[in-house]
C-alpha cells in the first residue's frame, strides 16, 4: 500500500505539492489525473525517492521510502523522460539495471525480448522515442517489482504497443499483485485499466475514489421538460447545463436514482441517466476548481 | 506473489556502478594513463636504451635516471593532478547536473553514500591502478637497464598520487556546490586560488589608502591554502653539482612530507563533499549552486571580489589618472568599487536565478551590499587598525630587506637589531613627514618641466617578522639639500644609513666575506668617445683591492654621496672595478664596485698596484660629461675603431647571458648591475 499524507514540495517558494495525501491499495492500479503543473511528477518523485518532501509523509508497504534501498529495490518507475547512458545499447542498459535491481528477472528479458523485437546491440540513442519508451518498459518489468510507477507510460507507443505494454502490466498486477501508480492524461486509457482513481490539481489531491465510486458520484442526465419550461429549474443543484433542443443534458454530483428523483419533481417528459466517462468526470470536477475549457473568440 | 524487501542487500560500493563508470569514462583513464607512460617508462626506456645518450658513465646515466623520476613527481605531477583530479570530478558528477540523469540514478535502490562512494572510487581505482603499473614498468626498464632507485620511484608514486588525491577529492567537494558541469572547473580553479588573490586584493586594496603600504607579502598560511604554489615551492627537485665528475648527483625532492598533509586534506575534502552530497536535493540539477547556505556566500564572494578587483581597476584607470598627489579619494574608490560590486552581486545573481530579470527582486541584497562596501571604505580609510604607521619592533624582526634608490643605488639584507633600529628611525620620520613630503610631491607634479627644486629618493622596506610574515612598505621621498642637515630628519637618516658600514657590506657582498678567495679583477676606463676599455690583474692585486673596498666601507666612505645631488656627477666615478673570486665548487663568479672620490682607501690602493695610471685613468661623470660634450664639438675624425671593435667584442663577450657560466646581480652607481662572466 502507498500512502502519502499531507506532502508539501516547494521549489524557490512556489508549492508545487501543497498537502497531498493520497492513498494506493495493495495490489490495484491507481490513475493519477490531473491538469497540467498539477504536481503529478513531482509527487511521483517523491514515490520514487528522487525528491525530499518540505513536510508531509510518503510511506510504501509501511516504510519510508527516503534512502531506503531495501524497499527501493521493490520500486520501479518509468518517468516521462527516462535516461539512458548516450553510448550504451539495451544490453548495457540491461547489465547495468540488473547491478542495482536484486529481483532483476534475466529469464523475462529473454522473454521480453520477442514481445517488443528491438535489437539489444543496438545503441538506444538511435532508436525512436517510441521504441526507447519499450525498451524503459523492457528493463522496468525485468525489475520483478512490487511497485511499479509510471508517468506518462505508453506516450509515444503505437497502439498495438500500448495495449501490449499495458498487458504486461495487468498481467504482473494478477499474477504477482504488483501495485501500480500510473500518471497519464489519455483518459480514456486509464478508464479500461485503473480501479482507482485521484484527480490532483494545484499540488493537492481533490479527490480519489474507486473508478465506480467515481462514476456514482456523478451523473449526466438528458432531461425534455414539460411545455413552458426553457430554462433548468434554479433550485437543482447542477454542475453544468447544457441545451440542445429541447434536451437539456444536467450534470449533478449524486448518483442516477438520487438526481432522477430530484428531476422527477418537476414532472419532466422524458429523463435519461448516463454514466460519465473519466473524462468527463475529470472536466467537470476541476470545472469546479476553476479549471474548465474557456469559451474564448480568437 | 510479491517479494520480499529483506532480500535486498546493501553495500559501501556499488559493482555496477563501478564497472559502469570504468568503461564508460574510459578515454579519460586512457588519456590519464598514456600521459604517464610516455612521461615515465617510455621516457626512460629511451634514455637508457635508445641510441641518442650522451652519458660518459653508468654512474651518470643512473643520476639522471634518478632525476627525471623525481621531476616527474614535481611538476608534471602536479599539473597531471591538478588537470586529471578536476576532469574525472567533472565525469563522475555530470549526472548530478540534470534532471534525467539525476532522476534515474536517485530512484535507483542505492543510498546516496553508497553512490557518492562508488563514483569517488571509481576514479581513485583508475588512477591508483594507472600509476602502479606506471610504476612497475618504470621499475622493470630501470632494473633493465641497471638504475633502479626504490626510493625515487616510490617519492614519484607518493607524490603522484597523493597531489591527486587532493585535487580529486577537492574537485569532488566543488562538484557538491554546483547543478552545472562547466561551473565545477570555474569553481574548482578559483578555491584553489582563492586565498592568494583575495591576500593580493586586499593588500592592493589597503596600498590605495595608507601611506606606504605595499602589502606583507605572502604569508605562509595564504600560501598553504593555495596547494598547486605549496606544492610546486616544495616539490622541487635538489641535487648536489660535483665538480670533479662533472654532473650532478643525490638528487632529492625539497618537502615531500606536504604531499601527506595535502593526501590527508583530500580525504577531508572528499567527506566533507559526501556530506553536502548528503543535504544536496535533486531538483538543484543545473543551478549555479546547489546547496541554500551556499547561495549568500557565492552572491557576496562575487560581489566582494568584483568590488576589490575591477573596483581597484576602475579607479585606477579612470579617477586615480587625474590625482598626482599621491592621495586617494574616498568617494571615487567607493564610487568604483560599489559600482563595479553592484556588478558581481547582480551578475552572481542571475546565475543563480538562471534570469536577467533579477534587479526588482534582489534591491534588498544589493543595499545590504552597498551599505558594507561603505562601511569597509571609510573603515580602511580610517586605518582603525593601525596600518600606516605600523612600524614593528626591533625585538620582533627576524631581518631587514632594504633598498635606498637615491643618487646611488643600496639594497642589501640585515639582521643586526643595532641597524635595524635606525632603519625603524628613518621608517619613524619619514611617517612623521607624510604631509610634508605629499606636497612636495604636488609641487614636484606641477612644477614645469619638473623643476620643483626638490631631488627624488626611493625606500623600500620589507620587515620579515620572527612570527612569520613580512611587513612591507615603499616610500617616495621628496627632498632637498638641506634637509640632510636637520638632524632626525629622514634624508639625515637615510643619508647616514646609506654608509653605515653593515648596509654597505649588505648591499656590495650580500653580507659575504671573500678575503682570501680573489682570483682575478677587472678594470673599466674612459678611452673616449664614450667607449670603455678595460685592464685585468691578478688574484693578489684584486685582495689588495678588496682589503681597500673593506677599509672604506668601514671608514663610511662608500654611500657617502647618496643624498648629495649637486656633488654626486663630481664624485662618482664612471669607471667601475670587478672582482672575481672562486666559489665552493669552484666555479668563478665575481662582483663590480662602484666608487667615488670619497673612497680614499680604494683609490690610494689602485694607484700603489698600479691598476690606475695614466693610461688607464679615472674619470668622473662630471669629466666624462663635459669630454662626452668637447667631442661632439670636434671635428676631428674618429681613429678608435680597432679599440671600438676591440672593446664591442669584449662587450659581447660580457653581456651575453648565455654564454657566461655565471651571473651575479650587485648594486652599482646607477642601479642594480648584472655581470655575466664569460
Amino acid at each position: 500500500m502507498i500512502e502519502v499524507n499531507n506532502l508539501v514540495k516547494t521549489f524557490d517558494g512556489f508549492a508545487a505539492l501543497d498537502g497531498a495525501t493520497l492513498s494506493v491499495p495493495s495490489g490495484s492500479v491507481y490513475g493519477l489525473v490531473g491538469p497540467n503543473g498539477a504536481g503529478k511528477s513531482t509527487l511521483i518523485r517523491h514515490l520514487t525517492g528522487i525528491y525530499k518532501q518540505d513536510a508531509g509523509s510518503i510511506s510504501i508497504g509501511g516504510q519510508s521510502v527516503w534512502e531506503n534501498p531495501a524497499l527501493k529495490a521493490t520500486i520501479a518507475a518509468i518517468p516521462d523522460d527516462w535516461y539512458y547512458f548516450l553510448q550504451s545499447t539495451v544490453v548495457d542498459m540491461m547489465r547495468f539495471y540488473r547491478g542495482f535491481y536484486p529481483q532483476f528477472s534475466m529469464e523475462r528479458y529473454e522473454k521480453l525480448k520477442e514481445v517488443f523485437s528491438i535489437d539489444e546491440k543496438k545503441t538506444i540513442r538511435h532508436l525512436s522515442k517510441g521504441m526507447q519508451k519499450q525498451v524503459a518498459f523492457w528493463l522496468t518489468m525485468c525489475c520483478m517489482p512490487d511497485y511499479l510507477i509510471l508517468d506518462e507510460p505508453v506516450d509515444g507507443l503505437d497502439p498495438v504497443m500500448r495495449r501490449q505494454v499495458w498487458s504486461l502490466v495487468m498481467g504482473d498486477v494478477a499474477e504477482r499483485g504488483t501495485t501500480v501508480l500510473v500518471s497519464s492524461h489519455n483518459l480514456r486509457e486509464l478508464e479500461d485499466v485503473c480501479d482507482h482513481v485521484g484527480i490532483m490539481d494545484h499540488g493537492k489531491v481533490l479527490l480519489e475514489r474507486s473508478l465506480e465510486q467515481l462514476q456514482d458520484n456523478m451523473v449526466k442526465l438528458q432531461v425534455v421538460f414539460q411545455d413552458g419550461m426553457n430554462e433548468v429549474p434554479a433550485d437543482l443543484p447542477v454542475l453544468h447545463a447544457s441545451k440542445i433542443g429541447r434536451i437539456h443534458t444536467l450534470i449533478m454530483r449524486m448518483n442516477a436514482e438520487e438526481a432522477t428523483a430530484k428531476v422527477q419533481q418537476y414532472a419532466p417528459l422524458l429523463v435519461d441517466a448516463i454514466p460519465l466517462t473519466l473524462e468527463e468526470i475529470f472536466i467537470y470536477e476541476l470545472g469546479g476548481a476553476n479549471y474548465a475549457v474557456k469559451d474564448i473568440v480568437l | 506473489m510479491q517479494s520480499k524487501t529483506s532480500s535486498f542487500k546493501g553495500g559501501i560500493v556499488n559493482r555496477a556502478l563501478l564497472r559502469k563508470n570504468l568503461t564508460r569514462f574510459w578515454p579519460l583513464w586512457a588519456v590519464y594513463a598514456a600521459a604517464w607512460l610516455v612521461m615515465l617508462p617510455l621516457t626512460q626506456f629511451l634514455m637508457l636504451f635508445g641510441t641518442s645518450g650522451h652519458y660518459e658513465t653508468p654512474a651518470e646515466l643512473k643520476a639522471d635516471a634518478a632525476n627525471m623520476v623525481l621531476s616527474m613527481a614535481s611538476d608534471p605531477a602536479i599539473i597531471m593532478a591538478v588537470l586529471f583530479g578536476c576532469l574525472a570530478a567533472m565525469a563522475l558528477c555530470a549526472y548530478l547536473c540534470s534532471a534525467r540523469s539525476v532522476g534515474m540514478m536517485h530512484a535507483f535502490p542505492i543510498r546516496r553514500e553508497e553512490m557518492y562512494l562508488t563514483n569517488f572510487l571509481s576514479g581513485a581505482v583508475a588512477f591508483a591502478a594507472t600509476n602502479v603499473v606506471v610504476f612497475l614498468l618504470t621499475a622493470a626498464i630501470q632494473a633493465a637497464g641497471g638504475v633502479l632507485i626504490w626510493k625515487n620511484l616510490l617519492l614519484w608514486l607518493g607524490c603522484s598520487l597523493g597531489t591527486l588525491l587532493f585535487f580529486y577529492g577537492f574537485a569532488f567537494f566543488c562538484a557538491m556546490f554546483t547543478g552545472q558541469i562547466l561551473a565545477i572547473p570555474a569553481f574548482y580553479g578559483i578555491l584553489n586560488v582563492l586565498a592568494v588573490g583575495l591576500n593580493d586584493l586586499i593588500q592592493s586594496f589597503a596600498g590605495v589608502f595608507f601611506y606606504g603600504y605595499t602589502g606583507g607579502g605572502t604569508p605562509g598560511w595564504v600560501i598553504w591554502l593555495t596547494p598547486v604554489w605549496k606544492l610546486v615551492n616544495d616539490l622541487q627537485v635538489n641535487s648536489t653539482w660535483y665538480q670533479e665528475l662533472g654532473y650532478s648527483d643525490h638528487y632529492s625532492l625539497g618537502n615531500p612530507r606536504c604531499v601527506l598533509i595535502y593526501a590527508a586534506f583530500g580525504v577531508i575534502w572528499a567527506i566533507l563533499g559526501l556530506l553536502v552530497y548528503r543535504v544536496r536535493r535533486s531538483e538543484t540539477a543545473s543551478d549555479t549552486v546547489t546547496v541554500r547556505w551556499a547561495k549568500p556566500l557565492f552572491r557576496y564572494g562575487v560581489a566582494v571580489c568584483a568590488a576589490l578587483s575591477l573596483g581597484q581597476g576602475l579607479y585606477f584607470l579612470v579617477w586615480q589618472a587625474f590625482r598626482t598627489d599621491g592621495t586617494y579619494s574616498l568617494p571615487g574608490i567607493l564610487v568604483c568599487m560599489i559600482l563595479t560590486g553592484l556588478v558581481g552581486y547582480y551578475a552572481a545573481e542571475m546565475l543563480l536565478r538562471k534570469s536577467f530579470r533579477v534587479f526588482r527582486k534582489s534591491r534588498k541584497g544589493a543595499a545590504i551590499l552597498v551599505a558594507a562596501l561603505v562601511l569597509f571604505g571609510v573603515g580602511v580609510s580610517l586605518d582603525v587598525t593601525g596600518v600606516e604607521h605600523k612600524v614593528p619592533a626591533t625585538a620582533n624582526v627576524e631581518s631587514l630587506e632594504f633598498s635606498i634608490g637615491g643618487q646611488n643605488y643600496c639594497s642589501g639584507e640585515i639582521t643586526d637589531p643595532d641597524v635595524i633600529e635606525s632603519f625603524r628611525a628613518a621608517h619613524q620620520a619619514m611617517l612623521d613627514e607624510k604631509a610634508e613630503n605629499l606636497n612636495r610631491r604636488q609641487e614636484d607634479a606641477s612644477a614645469a618641466h619638473g623643476n620643483s627644486g626638490y631631488s627624488y629618493a626611493y625606500v623600500t622596506l620589507n620587515y620579515h617578522l620572527k612570527r612569520g610574515g613580512t611587513v612591507s612598505r615603499n616610500y617616495s621621498l621628496y627632498y632637498t639639500a638641506d634637509d640632510q642637515n636637520v638632524p632626525g630628519s629622514s634624508a639625515a637618516l637615510l643619508a647616514e644609513l646609506s654608509c653605515n658600514p653593515a648596509v654597505q657590506r649588505a648591499n656590495l657582498f650580500n653580507g659575504k666575506d671573500y678575503a682570501g678567495k680573489m682570483t682575478a679583477g677587472e678594470m673599466y676606463y674612459q678611452i673616449g668617445n664614450g667607449n670603455q676599455d678595460s685592464t685585468t690583474f691578478d688574484g693578489e692585486t684584486a685582495e689588495i683591492l678588496y682589503a681597500a673596498i673593506l677599509k672604506d666601507i668601514d671608514a663610511g666612505h662608500f654611500g657617502k654621496n647618496q643624498f648629495k645631488d649637486g656633488a654626486w656627477e663630481k664624485e662618482t666615478y664612471v669607471n667601475s672595478l670587478s672582482l672575481y673570486y672562486s666559489t665552493q665548487n669552484d666555479e668563478m663568479d665575481g662582483f663590480s664596485v662602484d666608487f667615488s672620490t670619497n673612497c680614499t682607501y680604494l683609490l690610494a690602493a689602485l694607484k700603489e698596484t698600479g691598476v690606475v695610471n695614466e693610461d688607464h685613468p679615472l674619470t668622473t661623470y662630471a669629466e666624462n660629461n663635459e669630454e662626452s660634450l668637447y667631442g661632439e664639438q670636434s671635428d676631428e675624425p674618429s681613429t678608435e675603431t680597432a679599440i671600438e671593435k676591440r672593446q664591442a667584442e669584449k662587450n659581447d663577450a660580457v653581456v651575453a647571458e648565455e654564454t657566461g657560466i655565471s651571473t651575479e646581480i650587485i648594486g652599482g652607481a646607477d642601479g642594480p648591475t648584472a655581470v655575466f662572466i664569460a
